[in-house]
């Protein structure tokens, strides 16, 4: 048996379950008695509701209620819930804001009556003028999306905000270090660009589900497919203004996350249904009503860069608007936690950051793998490359001049530690073969290019996890804590992690999914922070077993506790005697009986940055550094472009799971080449015409590059790396988009600006280019 | 959305024709279920019956040569038999060639030709090869039978010349001869995707010159269409890249073309240029297409 369960690649616990179909998904979840609701959701942009008809609906045969935000009164406590503002109602309330918001919902025996008494629910609408770009709505004569909202207050990196009156712009956040205006104007070469990119859907396979129960006690449970059940606890306690402890959030493996399923989305609805009816109520969307849930924001962002005579960047002024859609959602929090990195992983002594949240009258937008990293990086990285091009200055050379290192300050003052810039850069040189010209440079129409990008991200700083771990009379140990394993492999993590602490084998540690009911606090899956946080907390409760578990021993083998190791699945003393776990529990409780629980807690220490320059000492608990490197071929005629090579790169710190590390770089890579190529949400008046996957392209494996390599740069942390590792999600998110663009430019001497860069839009730069041409 | 239908599983083609004959357009006959089940899912077409054409498959799905060295296609083969077949791969590699590109094998396991045909939709990879095959597709009813040609099958969105009484139950394809056929799909965004544009092209040529063209194009309006022009102007000729680049530029700026969300219509011009300007020098062996005057 191997020694180190750390640190090896363990296959993952789950996946003959799942090749075999044998996993449990929310989604196939079914009670007795379960009804199914089904939603009517707004037709308009921004209305007042006049009048809701639900006769109609109600003669469907099958239909036992519909319910609107008048029966949903009845049982909640407050009208409003959001994890930053409280904007967001379970049903509309007077107003609706965007297409596809929430009206009515109809519960019925079966989800085919109610999805066709939905289509009866007749609601009249007094429209209002809307505002869907997020430039024109944070400008002075925008129609206002909401005209009041509450700060929430929910969360203690959001504790600075404040109410929102007769404006979109739900946050302003500012970071300002040193003096960016007056380093631009002293700078040899001011560079000015704006970039925007475009909102994209998460499109989880499994779509949201939730199924609302009430107890005994008037208690309230949702198995919902999730990726914060304590969050949705809290959040349901105040909704209906009854203790967490009546409150059970419950999930299973979930059919992909990638921050869709956060904050409030289905759970309060189905906790109403199934309150007023009193039965279990299941509430599932399809896949098309996945798109007018949340989306990633878009966002419109204007760097102003100074750079000296050598390729130094002096100063950036960075002007970043997001586009939040009808509901805050989490915006304000991508607005000012990755905003704060708006100038890119690089070393700036002058740096002016502007981000604003701003509503629109859009589907919501909110957390989506990477949390804004992709649409900041679109813009810092492309420039990169102009600037570098412009000055003549090899690009990948340009940004190891410029990089942030550790040891120097990033823009929000804090000291950067743990960030491995220069192994990365230094590694994407050496696949990317950097140093010697492209080989094939194409032939015929065919040209082509490389190009690369890397970006900066630092994890969601203060959470806190709690875990517990529990060792049976059998000696067997089961860990419940927060985290959703949502194909991320936490649940294989996490028994590693328990494993190697108490001398187990990893395949014998079970790892629960969340419930409320018996497993701990977490934040959130969310932001890459599980392993870090859970790591940590799992670490001190499993040291806490250890702990027990030696004093057991140490009492029953009369040895002292310094001479006994937990190796094997057991105790060993140096003299070489061995307990099973069973054998020691059989010693202390008598019997094959009782349990030795172990607790851990982790909130990392963190100083609140100043609200008017974002300066903080100690802003992040980790920081994240991801790199891409491409090869394309472009079609000079067609602009038929193909991603030949994709090298994606990030520091993991030491990886506990190698093989799973390699899989997470490679797939937020894949994931980002829609954000790059194929994935558009186009609207008319708000109203999304690319609906459902026939029309919106997500990625096939035909899109995946032939070449793809992943490189996990390994350098174990110290500190508070839980065994010298860091959370690795998003790091293959960075940068793909931008290293796409500037292997286009690469190839063709064309600046591709819109994203997705489609293969007409290629064709358009290569045309617009070669007008230039001619024109100069 | 449907409050629900019923299905009925005939056990013969007669059964089946009985079945469709009702007069109700909200009868439907359903094989593969690929293209009904989508327009079914968005609420476009509510059945009140489904007939389920499983039973019919085992007369209904021969694949073979006929006695005039033709092919006999049976309308309940599915697209992956036929991408499969021996007597497709030897004598309609057009066919084979675009089944390969063809939405996913488990998608061509499932659907089947005469869906192929009768969905109507015009953004498919079958019509335009279907036209450049001379194909004949028999329909039966119990009015009777008839043939429909492939240039007389598609009428428009989701339109097709198949009545609603009628049950699609084979695809003729005339002896083609030595020939060279190429087919092109371009899509818009993802690889896997229906078509912006295909392409079918087929030429056989007698004493260095050519005496059969066929050029077909799918999915640029509502519906697919032969290019009489372009063919004319190969037939008896023996042209140089020149002139294959004049004649799909020349039919490129005659087509009658609009934007859409996936391309807009100068785009889409400019792809047919050089589309069918790659896929006549393909197989007209002056180069592989890929760059001006071959390499």
């Amino acid at each position: 048996m191997p020694k180190e369960q750390v640190g090896r690649s363990v296959p993952r616990v789950e996946s003959e379950a799942k090749v075999t179909g044998t996993v449990e998904y929310i989604h196939n979840f079914e009670l007795p008695g379960m009804l199914h609701a089904k939603l009517a959701r707004s037709i308009v942009p921004h209305a007042r509701i006049t009048g809701i008809d639900v006769s109609a609906a109600l003669a469907v045969p099958g239909v036992r209620r519909v319910i609107t935000a008048e029966d949903v009164a009845t049982v909640t406590a407050v009208d409003y819930m959001g994890p930053a503002f409280l904007d967001q109602p379970v049903l509309a309330i007077d107003k609706v804001h965007f297409v596809g918001e929430p009206v009515a919902c109809v519960i019925a025996d079966t989800p085919r009556a109610a999805a066709e008494a939905a289509e009866l629910v007749v609601i009249d609408y007094e429209e209002l003028p809307a505002v869907f770009d997020e430039v024109e709505a944070a400008g002075p004569d925008a129609p206002v999306v909401h005209d009041r909202v509450e700060a929430a207050a929910s969360f203690a990196d959001l504790k600075g905000l404040g109410d929102v009156r007769d404006t979109n712009v739900a946050l302003h956040y500012k970071l300002r270090r040193g003096d960016a205006e007056a380093a631009l104007e002293d700078a040899a070469h001011v560079f000015e660009h704006t970039f925007r990119s475009t909102p994209n859907v998460h499109a989880t396979m499994e779509p949201f589900v939730a199924v609302g129960e009430i107890g005994d006690r008037g208690d309230i449970t949702v198995h919902a497919a999730m990726q914060n059940p304590s969050i949705m606890q809290v959040e349901l306690a105040r909704l209906f203004d009854i203790p967490e402890n009546k409150i059970r959030m419950r999930t299973a493996f979930l059919g992909g996350g990638f921050g869709a399923k956060l904050y409030v989305k289905l759970e309060p609805l189905a906790a109403v249904c199934a309150m007023l009816m009193r039965r279990p109520v299941r509430i599932a969307l399809t896949m098309e009503e996945q798109f007018v849930t949340l989306t990633r924001h878009g966002s419109t962002i204007t760097l102003r860069t100074g750079v000296d005579a050598d390729g130094r960047i002096l100063a950036r002024a960075c002007d970043v608007t997001w586009n939040t859609g009808a509901y805050a959602d989490i915006g304000p929090r991508v607005a000012q936690k990755s905003g704060f990195t708006a100038a890119g992983p690089y070393d700036i002594e002058h740096v002016s950051i502007d981000s604003k949240c701003v509503y629109t009258n859009m589907p919501p937008a909110g957390a989506y793998r990477g949390f804004g990293i992709p649409q900041l990086s679109w813009a810092y990285e492309c420039q990169a490359d102009l600037i570098a091009r412009e000055l003549g200055i090899d690009p990948l050379d340009f940004r190891d001049r410029n990089a942030l290192r550790n040891g120097r300050p990033h823009a929000t003052g804090t000291t950067m530690q743990g960030i491995a810039t220069e192994v990365v850069l230094a590694s994407l040189r050496e696949q990317m073969g950097w140093d010697t010209e492209l080989e094939d440079r194409g032939e015929g129409t065919i040209k082509r290019g490389r190009g690369v990008g890397f970006g900066l991200k630092a994890v969601i700083t203060p959470s806190t996890s709690v875990a517990t771990v529990t060792l049976s009379g059998d000696g067997s140990v089961q860990v419940a804590c927060g985290t959703t394993d949502m194909g991320q492999a936490s649940v294989s993590a996490y028994a590693q992690i328990v494993a190697e602490v108490l001398g187990l084998q990893t395949e014998d540690v079970v790892v629960h999914h969340p419930d409320t009911r018996f497993t701990t606090y977490d934040m959130g899956t969310l932001g890459s922070r599980s392993l870090w946080h859970n790591g940590n907390a799992l670490i001190q409760a499993s040291n806490e077993v250890r702990a027990e578990l030696l004093a057991s021993a140490s009492d029953q083998l009369g040895v002292d506790v310094d001479e006994l190791e937990l190796s094997g699945g057991g105790v060993v003393a140096k003299d070489g005697t061995r307990r099973s776990l069973a054998e020691i529990m059989l010693g202390r409780f008598g019997m094959q009986a009782g349990n030795i629980i172990g607790r851990g807690e982790y909130t990392p220490t963190y100083d609140k940055p100043d609200p008017e320059t974002g300066q903080s000492d100690n802003v992040a608990a980790f920081w994240m550094v991801g790199a891409c490197g491409v090869e394309v071929s472009v079609d000079t005629e067609s602009g038929k472009t193909t991603i030949d090579r994709l090298v994606v790169i990030g520091d993991s710190g030491r990886p506990i799971n190698p093989d799973i590390v390699r899989a997470q770089f490679s797939g937020a890579a894949i994931m980002q080449i829609g954000m790059a190529r194929t994935e558009e949400l186009l609207h008319e008046q708000g109203q999304l015409t690319t609906t459902g996957l026939a029309y919106y392209k997500v990625p096939g494996i035909l899109d995946v590059p032939r070449d793809l390599e992943s490189v996990v740069v390994d350098l174990p942390l110290d500190g508070d790396a839980p065994f010298g590792a860091k959370g690795v999600g998003e790091t293959g998110s960075f940068a793909v988009a931008p290293a796409v663009a500037n292997a286009i430019h690469d190839a063709v001497g064309a600046r591709v600006t819109t994203l997705p860069m489609t293969d007409e839009r290629i064709w358009a730069a290569i045309n617009d280019a070669s007008a230039d041409r001619s024109a100069g | 959305m449907s409050s629900g239908f019923t299905i009925e599983e005939p056990r013969s083609v007669d059964e089946a024709l009985t079945l469709l004959a009702q007069g109700d357009e909200t009868v439907r006959a359903i094989a593969g279920g690929t293209g009904l089940s989508l327009l079914m899912k968005y609420g476009f077409f509510e059945p009140a019956t489904l007939v389920s054409l499983r039973h019919l498959r085992s007369s209904l799905a021969d694949i073979e040569v006929t006695p005039d060295g033709g092919v006999r296609l049976g309308a309940m083969a599915t697209l992956r038999d036929l991408e499969d077949a021996p007597i497709v791969a030897e004598r309609l590699p057009l066919l084979r060639q675009a089944l390969g590109r063809l939405a996913t094998v488990r998608l061509r396991n499932a659907a089947q030709l005469g869906g192929a045909i009768a969905h109507g939709h015009p953004q498919m990879d079958t019509p335009p090869v279907l036209l450049a095959l001379d194909a004949q597709v028999q329909v039966a009813s119990i009015r009777g039978a008839r043939t429909i040609a492939a240039q007389d099958m598609f009428l428009g969105y989701y339109e097709t010349a198949v009545e609603d009484d009628e049950l699609i139950l084979e695809v003729r394809i005339p002896p083609q001869g030595e020939h060279r056929a190429t087919y092109r799909k371009i899509t818009a965004r993802a690889e896997d995707d229906w078509p912006m544009l295909g392409i079918a092209a087929l030429v056989a040529t007698d004493g260095g010159r050519i005496s059969r063209a066929r050029v077909a194009l799918g999915a640029l309006t509502d519906r697919p269409m032969r290019l009489p022009d372009v063919e004319s102007a190969l037939q008896g000729s023996d042209p140089g890249s020149d002139e294959v680049e004049a004649i799909a530029r020349d039919a490129a700026a005659a087509l009658d073309l609009y934007d859409k969300p996936a391309a807009s219509a100068a785009y889409q011009r400019h792809i047919v240029a050089v589309h069918l300007r790659r896929a006549l020098l393909e197989i007209l062996d002056l180069g592989d297409g890929s760059s001006k005057g071959g390499r």
